[in-house]
């Protein structure tokens, strides 16, 4: 079959020049680059474990291996943590099990002088259980005595195959054991083979564990047993080396550039980040914070936590198709020195009654700070009023406090060494556990913001963490809806003439359809007013009285509907709204 | 033989001693007769003319009241049987020495627990319960059971309409109702009471160990029992009503009777033995293949609740022992989970794809510091998270493992409904810990027959699984239970020329019909399914007497498994009839020479699959419980047709059935035009086609047995590929075998299928299609004694696999046989048969595409076969040889032989 090469672009390539000029341009932080064609860190000398990626074929790029189908799968074998076992040979040959080991091993070793033999035995049976250490595509199988000793082929042998995934944990287990072959696909029997070489064809399929059965007593060796296939491995992954800073850092953004090879929707990448304060994540993984959430997009805040002096991140491809898979040109991140030495705060109170404006105290202790005049807080709800903001017990006067979208962003004067803020804000939740994480900033440097860990800022408060809850109780999802002005004027006088319809979407973690309608008192719909889909939060929506024609509507007592629909199901709360003229 | 030889020898000694012993009493001095007329309770007391063996107990003896200091010795056993005393001389010179006899030979005597004498005989089944006490457990099947019952006792009785029964065996054919127990080979007691309008079952049996027969009795101190019950009451002429309850529960003999529960069950001694000290709660997608809105923890808390005994002194000054009941969040006492996994989101963590949350409560942890109620006084554990999405969440500790690692076992708690990603499923669930005791169902069923030409069925049924959390300091427990429930109703109605069908059903992804068993020790592997894993319901597609898995104390796991494909039901696939255990046979019989005349390939049959897995539904095979509706499904299907004429059906329907725990469904509308006449004189045609529009996402895998070609055949399991997410699919089948002559005789068939995609697939070609053409003929000629069959069949095959990686097939096989037959003697004959096969592939260079490239083949072979009676079987001998010659293109050519001498001794 030909091998579709077809390349479409899923990524914007991005060059490390441009990486290089990003920096240069932000003045934010310093910028590594791995791999790309411009002078970025090889791909091959920071990889960790990449036992299955292929360096060699696009020079500056990382993709999975393809395998051709002239490329021997199984001579890679051991390399890639593979391995050759036999759960019942022992017993048979009456060896000892180091000796067995290497005799098996030999079968992949391609070494023409070695090989496993089964001689002078009393007892037919012994299963040979291959490990190709990862999913290929295969279609041929072969094995084959010393040239040496050609008459001790098998004559009698059953050959099974598994995916790797079908059952995979059992057959990983039962390796060392005696497996059970209803998790194998048998894929040939010969009962009276007299072919030295024996090959084994059939159609393209994954396969990683192999299972040959001796059937027969008579003297038999294989010195190598062979595996070919083609395409794309199913899954590769690339683990970075430990990036050592020297000092403990903060991180950016993170870059990368990649291309589909084949069918985009058959292939995938995922990057995953973590940071560390010990030089070895094994040694001791307490020191180190989990992988990340895979980054979906390029150009995304790092998400593993800061300030840390060591630094990682791995590569799984994915590839649904044997002609598709993705390839790496290069991967960026950016890091800068610390603001201070630890950031901690905390957020009280942190349960509190659904929608109900409440008065938090937002606490900031900072140690070993070099300098900062910003504290950036996002929410997810819209933070009223600030106020106060104190600083080491002292009241501030000259600070600067602006609302939008996202959180609050307050400015003050700039401040080095240890502190403690307090900030009282109000804001109405409507979310069970709401973030308000937060970040220093320093508008004099050209470093990261800092981001804020939660822990004890504040003696006096209980809660160390920045999370505020709301009970979980049966809200509905649509909380409250409510009309203000109601009754309201629509007769262009310019007093009344549009009513705020306000209501609050509860728990949700992603955009939901959202439909408003309204209906007269026969039940007819009389107007269905524009709303985009909606996440948690309060929502506004103005209505000038006008039906879907642009008319207005003759006065009277009129049903408001709104309805969401979300996985679970349709949800929907009413409310009346009085139109008079 | 030899067990016919050992029970005849056994009787013939038994007869033996028996005369032996009346020729030793016969030999007895007339004196000693005399004297001895009562020989105390060995051979009974006369009363009334009958012997009657009841409990008197000892006297005063009169011959005994001597004031002597020489020791008297009681006259007992070898004085009355055999006249002997101990301090007598002995001299056998005139009355020569008698050897001993088994006292025991009729038995022993048994009495009830009233004392009421019951009969001289042998035990042969034993089953009782005694506590508190150590191996209070106890099952005794004597040998005999097994040798003269052959492991089956019925006891019996009936009076008028009454009828009942008590059934004891080891493979009881068992049915309460197809949702709640149903097994081909029960091991246990069966109590059955029937009247014309009534039936009442009880079922009984230490499922865990249910004993075997031998002459030990089977103890243990923990054991898991079961109890079944059932009863259905006619009411009027069309109702049936019934009411269905079976419950399997741990037991535990060191409690005291009143403790414990019978339907819940106790802890074992093995799982009550430590307290807890680590507790793991694990969550994950429940839908991972679409990696996105996994399980999302807001919050997570564990709630302690624990009982300490108190000393107070009261205001009278005594000293009193109250129970004190503490609760504690381990939010409030700083207790915390270790949590491993998951990705940070904004205000919770997530586990998508093939991510995981562990959260570890470790309880005796340095690093941990618990400083909540000490581990002995704790009685309840209660996690509470707060979830949201298609979360998957479950349970383990250190006392639910493996054996012999004993790795922590998570055993699932709770499943989302669905597949939500937006959160708005939010809620708090809370569980309480415990280590599983028993589970039961209970359920109820209505029958009606035909009601203005209706049937119906319903049943009902609701499984619980009971958990109770260990703490050795007490031995009440308390218990927590998760629940699940399955109902079906099925409507159909049958009356010239219209029929209709109609069913309902529903079964949650939890519904339970399996039980835990226990070791005698306590000890419990909450992985290991063939030895610790009890069905209320078996899997046995194949409607055999094994079942198709592997359970403990019952045959399996069932090695062959083709349900459908036995329809001679010999226990042997009707695709590879030659198949024998002591001489296999790797060719499946439509690719052996001679044999493949006769048998046509699986692919070219017709039937229904309903389920789109690209398996006909009577030839599929799973790994579940036979229910008759599979778990996580609930749906409905709706069918009604009409007779057009005898023979000609039409019937048009719908089906609609989801997931409940995720987001997967399936709609189809179907058609399907059936016709199947006989038509005299000439021979038989039958039409079939089925058209269906269908959309499917729900994955319905099977292990099918498969046999390629060379090889042996065996289960291999075949996942679903949901090959029709939006597709038409039409299968057509044409079939005529001609009859009119009775030495002609044609079969020809063909067989269309095509799923046609309505929209494009990554991996699937828009249109999947199967042609099969067979057309066979076979003529019989007599010359003389010399009788000649010439055959001929041809096999066209044109398929378009749907997954595009896969070539096209496009072959035609025309295979050419004749064989002569002719007597010798009176019971011998000579066959010499002659089979040319020609394959075709189509394709220039197939091998390349993985296909079978063209050949040809001959193959020549000649039998002599003798039958004949020899020492009562019917013997057949043959010998010959067979020699094929295959030529492949691009091969060598390959000659091979097979010669024979076979005796087969038959029966008949």
């Amino acid at each position: 079959m030909r091998r579709d090469c077809s390349i479409s672009r899923v990524y914007r390539p991005l060059l490390v020049s441009l990486w290089l000029a990003l920096a240069a341009a932000a003045q934010a932080a310093d910028i590594r680059v791995v791999g790309g064609s411009a002078g970025g860190e090889s791909w091959e000398e920071r990889a960790a474990a990449a036992p299955i990626i292929d360096f060699t074929s696009r020079p500056g790029w990382i993709l999975p291996s393809f395998i051709d189908t002239t490329t021997n799968i199984a001579s890679g074998t051991l390399a890639r943590g593979g391995r050759v076992v036999s759960p019942n040979a022992q017993a048979v040959l009456r060896g000892d099990k180091e000796t067995l080991a290497a005799n098996l091993e030999s079968m992949v070793d391609g070494d023409p002088q070695t090989a496993f033999e089964v001689k002078n035995i009393t007892a037919s049976g012994i299963l040979v259980i291959f490990d190709l250490g990862a999913r290929f595509g295969v279609n041929r199988i072969r094995f084959f005595p010393r040239t040496s000793f050609p008459d001790d082929f098998m004559r009698g042998y059953a050959l099974f195959i598994n995916d790797g995934i079908f059952g995979a944990e059992f057959v990983a287990e039962s390796a060392d054991g005696l497996p059970s072959k209803n998790l194998f696909v048998q894929i040939d029997q010969q009962t009276g083979n007299s072919q030295d070489t024996v090959n084994v064809q059939f159609p393209l399929r994954y396969v990683r564990y192999l299972l040959l059965q001796a059937t027969d007593r008579s003297n038999w060796e294989i010195d190598e047993i062979e595996v070919f296939g083609r395409g794309f491995v199913p899954e590769a992954d690339y683990l970075s080396q430990v990036f050592d800073f020297n000092q403990p850092m903060l991180w950016g953004q993170l870059h990368w550039a990649a291309e589909a090879v084949g069918h985009p929707e058959k292939s995938r990448f995922f990057i995953r980040t973590r940071s560390g304060s010990s030089p070895s994540p094994t040694d001791e993984p307490d020191a180190w914070s989990p992988w990340s959430a895979p980054y979906l997009r390029g150009n995304t805040p790092i998400l593993s936590p800061a300030p840390r002096q060591y630094f990682q991140f791995r590569l799984d491809f994915e590839s649904d198709g044997l002609v598709d898979g993705t390839a790496v040109d290069s991967l960026a991140f950016e890091f800068s020195a610390p603001v201070a030495e630890s950031i901690v705060g905390e957020i009280w109170p942190q349960n509190v009654p659904v929608g109900v404006d409440t008065a938090f105290t937002y606490a900031v202790q900072v140690v070993g700070s070099r300098g900062f005049d910003h504290l950036e807080i996002d929410s997810s709800v819209p933070v009223h009023t600030v106020r106060s903001l104190h600083l080491d017990d002292l009241e501030g006067e000259d600070f600067v406090a602006e609302s939008h979208e996202s959180g609050l962003t307050v400015t003050f004067p700039h401040q080095s060494g240890n502190h403690d803020l307090r900030m009282v804000f109000d804001a109405a939740i409507l979310r069970y556990e709401t973030v308000f994480s937060g970040r220093l900033r320093d508008s004099q440097s050209d470093g990261l913001p800092q981001e804020i860990e939660e822990g004890d800022a504040a003696g006096s408060m209980l809660g160390d963490d920045l999370s505020v809850r709301v009970p979980l109780a049966q809200d509905p999802v649509v909380h409250r809806v409510t009309v203000t002005p109601n009754p309201f004027t629509p007769n262009g006088d310019g007093i009344n003439d549009q009513t705020t319809i306000s209501y609050d979407l509860l728990h949700l973690i992603n955009d939901v359809p959202v439909s408003l309608r309204v209906y007269d008192l026969a039940g007819r719909q009389v107007a269905e007013l524009p709303v985009k889909k909606n996440q948690s939060g309060r929502h506004l929506v103005q209505w000038s009285g006008q039906n879907d024609q642009g008319r207005y509507l003759p006065p009277g007592l009129y049903v408001l509907q709104v309805k969401v629909v979300t996985d679970s199901g349709t949800v929907s709360r009413s409310s009346t709204v009085a139109v008079i003229y | 033989m030899t067990r016919w030889s050992t029970r005849t020898g056994r009787q013939l000694f038994l007869a033996a001693a028996g005369i032996a012993l009346l020729l030793s009493i016969a030999a007895v001095p007339e004196g000693a007769v005399a004297q001895g007329l009562d020989y105390g309770h060995r051979l009974g007391l006369q009363r009334g003319g009958e012997v009657s063996y009841e409990p008197v107990g000892s006297g005063v003896l009169f011959d005994a009241l001597d004031p002597a200091v020489r020791r008297w010795y009681v006259p007992q056993e070898l004085f009355l049987l055999y006249r002997w005393r101990q301090w007598e001389y002995t001299n056998y010179a005139r009355d020569h020495y008698q050897r001993y006899l088994s006292p025991d030979i009729e038995g022993d005597y048994f009495y009830d627990l009233y004392g009421s004498f019951i009969t001289k005989g042998w035990l042969i089944y034993d089953w009782r319960q005694q506590q508190p006490q150590q191996f209070g457990s106890a099952i005794f099947k004597d040998p005999r059971f097994g040798s003269w019952f052959n492991r089956l006792v019925i006891s019996s009785d009936r009076s008028g309409q009454y009828h009942t029964a008590l059934t004891i065996g080891e493979q009881i054919r068992t049915t309460l109702t197809p949702m709640t127990f149903s097994k081909p080979a029960f091991d246990g007691v069966q109590m059955d009471l029937q009247s014309d309008k009534h039936a009442i079952t009880v079922l009984m049996s230490r499922i865990s160990s249910p004993g075997r027969a031998s002459t030990i009795t089977v103890e243990g101190t923990n054991s898991t029992n079961l109890l079944g019950f059932r009863t259905t009451s006619q009411i009027g002429d069309f109702v049936k009503v019934g009411a269905t309850y079976v419950n399997a529960h741990h037991s535990q003999t060191l409690l005291e009777s009143l403790e414990g529960d019978p339907i819940s069950g106790a802890l074992t001694v093995g799982q009550n033995l430590e307290p807890i000290s680590q507790l793991f709660v694990r969550l994950s997608d429940d839908s991972p293949t679409d990696r996105e809105g996994g399980a999302a923890l807001f919050s997570h808390d564990i709630i302690i609740e624990a009982e300490t005994e108190v000393v107070v002194v009261t205001d009278d000054g005594e000293e009193k022992v109250e129970i004190r009941k503490e609760t504690v969040r381990g939010s409030e006492i700083g207790f915390s989970a270790l949590i491993n996994g998951g990705f940070r989101r904004r205000g919770f963590l997530a586990a998508d794809g093939s991510e995981q949350i562990v959260l570890t409560y470790d309880f005796t942890s340095e690093n941990r510091s618990y400083n909540g109620p000490d581990l002995s006084t704790i009685r309840k554990v209660t996690i509470e998270l707060a979830v949201a999405n298609d979360y998957r969440i479950e349970m383990g500790s250190d006392r639910q493992t493996n054996l012999p690692e004993r790795q922590p076992v998570f055993l699932t708690q709770a499943r989302a409904a669905g597949n939500v990603k937006d959160g708005s499923n939010l809620q708090l669930v809370r569980f309480d810990y415990g280590l599983p005791t028993g589970n039961d169902i209970f359920g109820g069923t209505i029958e009606v027959n035909d009601l203005l030409g209706f049937d119906l069925y319903a049943e009902f049924d609701r499984s619980r699984r009971f958990r109770k959390y260990p703490n050795r300091k007490f031995t009440e427990h308390l218990m927590d239970s998760d629940e699940a429930s399955a109902w079906m109703i099925n409507l159909s109605r049958r009356g010239y020329a219209f029929f209709l069908f109609g069913e309902l059903y529903s079964m949650d992804y939890d519904y339970g019909t399996t039980g835990l068993l226990t070791e005698a020790n306590g000890d419990i592997d909450y992985t290991n399914e063939r030895r610790f894993f009890y069905e209320f319901v078996e899997d046995n597609d194949d409607q055999d007497r094994t079942p198709d898995w592997q359970r403990i104390n019952q045959a399996g796991p069932d090695r062959e498994i083709f349900p459908g494909w036995d329809e001679n039901n010999d226990f042997i696939s009707d695709f590879n009839q030659n198949d024998t255990d002591f001489r296999p046979n790797y060719i499946p019989d439509y690719e052996e020479p001679f044999l493949r005349y006769s048998v046509d390939r699986p692919e070219f049959l017709f039937g229904v699959d309903m389920n789109n897995n690209f398996w006909i539904d009577r030839f599929e095979n799973d790994e579940e419980p036979d229910f008759p509706y599979d778990r996580d499904r609930r749906g409905g299907n709706i069918y009604v047709g009409a007779h057009i004429m005898p023979g000609m059906r039409v019937t048009v329907g719908r089906k609609q059935e989801r997931t409940l725990a995720s987001d997967r469904e399936e709609n189809s509308s179907y058609g399907m035009f059936t016709w199947d006449r006989d038509i005299a004189g000439l021979g038989r045609l039958r039409v079939f086609d089925m058209v269906k529009l269908v959309e499917d996402t729900i994955p319905d895998d099977v292990v099918q047995w498969v046999q390629p070609a060379g090889t042996e055949a065996n289960l291999q399991r075949v996942p679903d590929l949901l090959a029709a997410p939006n597709t038409w699919i039409n299968s057509a089948y044409l079939g005529f075998d001609y009859t009119g002559s009775a030495k002609l005789k044609l079969v020809n068939k063909v067989k269309y299928d095509v799923w046609h995609q309505r929209e494009e697939q990554a991996d699937f070609r828009d249109k999947y299609q199967f042609f099969g053409l067979i057309n066979k003929a076979e003529y019989r000629q007599e010359l003389g004694r010399f009788r000649l069959f010439p055959k001929i069949k041809n096999e066209l095959r044109f398929e378009t696999p749907l997954l595009s990686n896969e070539p096209v097939r496009k072959e035609d096989t025309l295979i050419l046989f004749l064989i002569g037959q002719t007597p010798i003697l009176t019971g011998s004959e000579v066959q010499v048969g002659v089979e040319y096969t020609l394959f075709n592939q189509f394709e220039e260079d197939a091998k390349a595409l993985g296909l079978q490239e063209d050949f040809q083949e001959l193959v020549l072979a000649v039998q002599y076969s003798n039958t004949g009676a020899y020492l009562g079987y019917a013997l057949t001998t043959q010998l010959g040889m067979r020699i094929n010659r295959i030529d492949e293109k691009g091969q060598n050519p390959s000659t091979g032989i097979s010669q024979f001498i076979t005796v087969i001794a038959g029966l008949e």
